[in-house]
């Protein structure tokens, strides 16, 4: 094996309004043939503007100096025009984003083509020969259909497919996967990190997996670089680093990833008793449709049913997870639940109350029992209001009389619930981190004193540390004001952990329901079975164990 | 097929549309105080009645409404009051030629130069050139075309004696510039503008950086990736500046004497002459309306994810 990337004392720096920011510090790393290298950190550990400065991607604030080498060829201060020689072409690389990281205004064989018209001398027929066939290798049906389709016809994986099926056209040696797999569903990361590695066997590369996901280091690397706030805390093979790490930074990170992982052997005490308990929500055959707009004049009606005739009930004191892959109407039926979407069909009954009997008033005396923690802390918070403004609302619109000494009273004492001081109340939501908001919606949430509360994917967006906060303080505002919570996620680890029940929903269906560690342990459909399988799990020698199961059942 | 759908169901669309325009411009006209024939030297009586009957001004309003439109709907626009011997849709066809000679000289040259300056802003993004760029747009935006005009007389034309100050000598080269370049300034900046802002948003782009990242030259990127998303807006924003140079037409062919529609329009309001004035008002309507339908289909052929939602 020799070297195919060599990293010496690489920095990166940007340049902010007078002040310089080290993102990148002293970095040195190497990269052989035919080896995955996985960085991984939490965000700002610097991960991605390290590849970035070695793609010469930088944005225009940001300079990178010391030696990253190539195939022998120094690509650090390379001009534009010699590096365009080398990217694209012997490094390729895929982003975190494929909706966007697709041109939305040209058609998936333009863009391909480009590359090859580029890099190579091919003819215009030799080129769309080549599109399809790595079309075809990357997985996808009728590639010449794609080719002059475009990307947003597309589901996430697909479009990941596609940029996968670019980065290959030019035969690169090396591969730079940026986050390929966090906007995408368990079971898709899955095939597309599979992909990935087949790929890699096939085409001969090496690769640098970027993830803050140890799961999917664990399922895919060789080697290992850790980093945190710009400098590497510890490098080393994927078997030293997950079996005996050195640094405590790896160690808090492989800590705090398996508190909250599915392979977990400790079972989690529920806290269910056997008694009869109200029932707070009770959906009976609930089914919600959406008309989408005709294709042609007399084609038939578009009809999409996001909910498909749901029969489900949430009892008075627990902690109903809803979980399913993206698209299964997880978050309608929630909307739903919230008066928020009409019933197309069927019936739910909230507090025992029948949602499509009641009028204005009544709902909103539903709706002050009822509240609800969104899954974007920053867009589901005024950027206008300071979150003093924000805790009172609900206070203004549900209990208009109250006086102004005891509106300052709830409103600290709400914000202190939430582990956040009254320090906090002058200040804007973009004055805060992603946690801290969190930690305001949330509070927002409890301002009327609901008894029912529903997190819709409210801890999806967080960093892992943030995530682990902030499902402590629900478990622990949940056991001191004895709520119930729906809690939605297509995080199956979260939602072991802290629900009592689970729904697996599936295409607007119920897949199977019943007590989580029974749905964990036992599940009994074989789609309840894959979707926990698709998890990767923080331990390389059991990942490898799933990756031959799944090659061989294939 | 779709696009086709589109274009019928806007041109039906159009018509309550139109309806209102004419409803309400009638009412305005005739709500306005005085009459097409007061003259400083009062007309007989009975002369004044028998011009009254004879062009229906009797009657209710809500009557000579109907009447109107019926009449428009037969493609009459009716006679003028004013230039006796002469139709309005005589007048209206000796005028337009004018009008869009000016009103098509001026929007190519905002379009041109606007969306060439404020590309070149954007690539150049925080320079000194940006700014000087989007200083002088904030100008030609903000000074109003009555303003502009007798400023760029001043200069030109009393101060260098380089180009004539008013006139329409046929059409000449020379008596256009001014006119046409008053006209187009303000509409130039704003698209500078415009297209300097969705430039820097698409060049920022995932995508952008995609092409990048496949080692596409900077020219490439350009042409085959940024040109079309980055002139969405520039594309959206024709169908408001027809309107604005139309209405900026009317003060422009005043000031520099052209014989344009405009300045029909204006002698129209001032004299009471009705059918002139309502006839420029439904002309122009149409005209607005077509525009706005011509961009919103070219849309449609430029952004696919529209053409797939029509």
């Amino acid at each position: 094996m020799t070297e195919l990337l060599l990293a010496e004392k690489l920095n990166v720096n940007f340049r902010s309004r007078g002040e310089t920011i080290h993102a990148v510090k002293d970095l040195s790393f190497n990269l052989r043939d035919d080896e995955v290298l996985g960085i991984v950190g939490e965000s700002g550990s610097g991960k991605s503007q390290t590849v970035l400065s070695i793609m010469g991607l930088l944005e225009s604030n940001g300079a990178a100096s010391g030696s990253a080498t190539f195939a022998n060829k120094e690509l650090i201060g390379l001009s534009p025009s010699e590096l365009n020689k080398i990217r694209g072409n012997e490094i390729a690389m895929i982003f975190q984003d494929p909706m966007s990281s697709l041109n939305p205004y040209i058609t998936i064989g333009k863009q391909m083509s480009g590359v090859l018209k580029r890099h190579t001398k091919m003819t215009n027929k030799e080129i769309k020969q080549k599109c399809i066939e790595m079309l075809h290798a990357v997985g996808i049906n009728k590639p010449e259909e794609r080719l002059g389709g475009y990307s947003f016809e597309l589901s996430g994986g697909m479009r990941q497919r596609v940029m996968i099926a670019s980065a290959l056209l030019t035969n690169p040696k090396l591969l730079i996967a940026d986050e390929p797999t966090t906007a995408l569903d368990v079971t898709v990361q899955e095939k597309i990190l599979d992909l990935i590695l087949d790929v890699k066997d096939r085409f001969k590369m090496s690769v640098i997996m970027i993830t803050h996901d140890l799961g999917v280091v664990a399922r895919t690397c060789d080697q290992v670089l850790v980093m945190k706030n710009g400098e590497l805390q510890e490098s080393g093979d994927i078997e030293s680093i997950f079996y005996s790490p050195k640094a405590d930074y790896t160690k808090e990170l492989l800590k705090k990833s398996k508190e909250i992982n599915l392979d977990d052997q400790q079972k989690y005490t529920q806290t269910q008793d056997a008694s009869i308990k109200n029932c707070l929500v009770r959906s009976t055959k609930a089914k919600v449709c959406f008309f989408l707009p005709k294709k042609t004049l007399f084609a038939e009606e578009n009809v999409l049913t996001a909910v498909n005739e749901i029969s489900m009930e949430t009892l008075d004191g627990e902690v109903l997870g809803i979980v399913g892959e993206s698209g299964s109407g997880k978050s309608t039926l929630a909307k739903t639940i919230l008066g928020l979407q009409k019933l197309t069909s069927g019936q739910i009954e909230v507090f025992g109350e029948r949602l499509s009997e009641v009028n204005k008033k009544e709902l909103k005396e539903i709706r002050k029992k009822m509240q609800v923690v969104f899954q974007d802390p920053f867009s589901s918070l005024n950027p206008r209001m300071t979150v003093f403004e924000i805790l009172k609302e609900p206070l203004d619109s549900f209990f208009p009389s109250m006086t102004k000494e005891s509106v300052q009273k709830d409103i600290e004492g709400g914000l202190t619930e939430v582990g956040l001081t009254p320090e906090y109340l002058g200040r804007y939501p973009h004055e805060l981190s992603g946690g801290q908001c969190q930690r305001v919606a949330i509070a927002r949430a409890l301002m009327p004193k609901p008894q029912l509360l529903i997190c819709d994917e409210a801890v999806s967006a967080l960093d892992a540390s943030i995530r682990g906060e902030i499902i402590e303080l629900l478990l622990k505002i949940k056991s001191e004001k004895k709520l119930t919570m729906i809690f939605i996620a297509h995080d199956l680890a979260v939602v072991r952990k802290i629900c009592d029940r689970v729904i697996v929903m599936q295409s607007g269906k119920v897949v199977e329901q019943g007590p989580t560690e029974k749905v964990f342990f036992e599940p009994e459909k074989e789609y309840t079975a894959n979707l926990l399988s698709a998890v990767p799990t923080p331990d390389p020698k059991k990942e490898k164990e799933k990756h031959i199961k799944r090659t061989q059942t294939q | 097929m779709s696009n086709f759908r589109f274009v019928i169901g806007r041109f039906l669309g159009a018509i309550p549309t139109l309806l209102i325009l004419i409803c309400l411009a009638f009412l305005l006209v005739k709500s306005a105080p005085g009459g097409p024939f007061d003259f400083e030297r009062s007309l007989p009586e009975e002369v004044e009645a028998n011009l009254r009957a004879a062009y229906n001004l009797d009657d209710p309003v809500y009557l000579q409404l109907f009447k109107y439109i019926g009449d428009l709907m037969q493609g009459d626009f009716g006679p003028s009051f004013q230039y006796r011997d002469y139709t309005v849709t005589e007048l209206i066809s000796t005028g337009f030629p004018v009008s869009l000679r000016l009103g098509v000289a001026a929007i190519l040259l905002a379009l041109i130069f606007g969306s060439l300056i404020g590309s070149i802003a954007a690539l150049n993004q925080n320079s000194k050139l940006d700014y000087g760029v989007m200083f002088f747009g904030m100008i030609g935006i903000s000074i109003p075309n009555f303003v502009m005009a007798p400023l760029l007389v001043l200069f030109f034309s009393i101060g260098l004696r380089a180009l004539p100050a008013g006139g329409y000598n046929g059409g000449d080269f020379y008596h256009m510039i001014l006119p046409v370049v008053s006209l187009a300034l303000p509409q130039m900046a704003y698209i500078a503008r415009l297209t300097r802002g969705s430039m820097i948003e698409v060049l920022s782009s995932n995508f952008v950086r995609t092409a990048k990242a496949q080692g596409l030259p900077v020219r490439t990127i350009l042409l085959a990736h940024v040109l079309k998303p980055a002139f969405l807006p520039v594309v959206s924003y024709l169908g408001p500046a027809t309107a604005a140079i139309i209405t900026g037409s009317v003060v422009v062919e005043q000031i520099f004497g052209l014989p344009g529609l405009g300045r029909y329009f204006v002698q129209g309001a001032l004299n009471r002459d009705y059918t002139l004035v309502m006839g420029v008002v439904v002309f122009y309507g149409c005209l607005i309306i077509l525009f706005n339908l011509i961009v919103d289909t070219l849309y449609g052929f430029i952004d696919p994810k529209i053409k797939q939602n029509r």
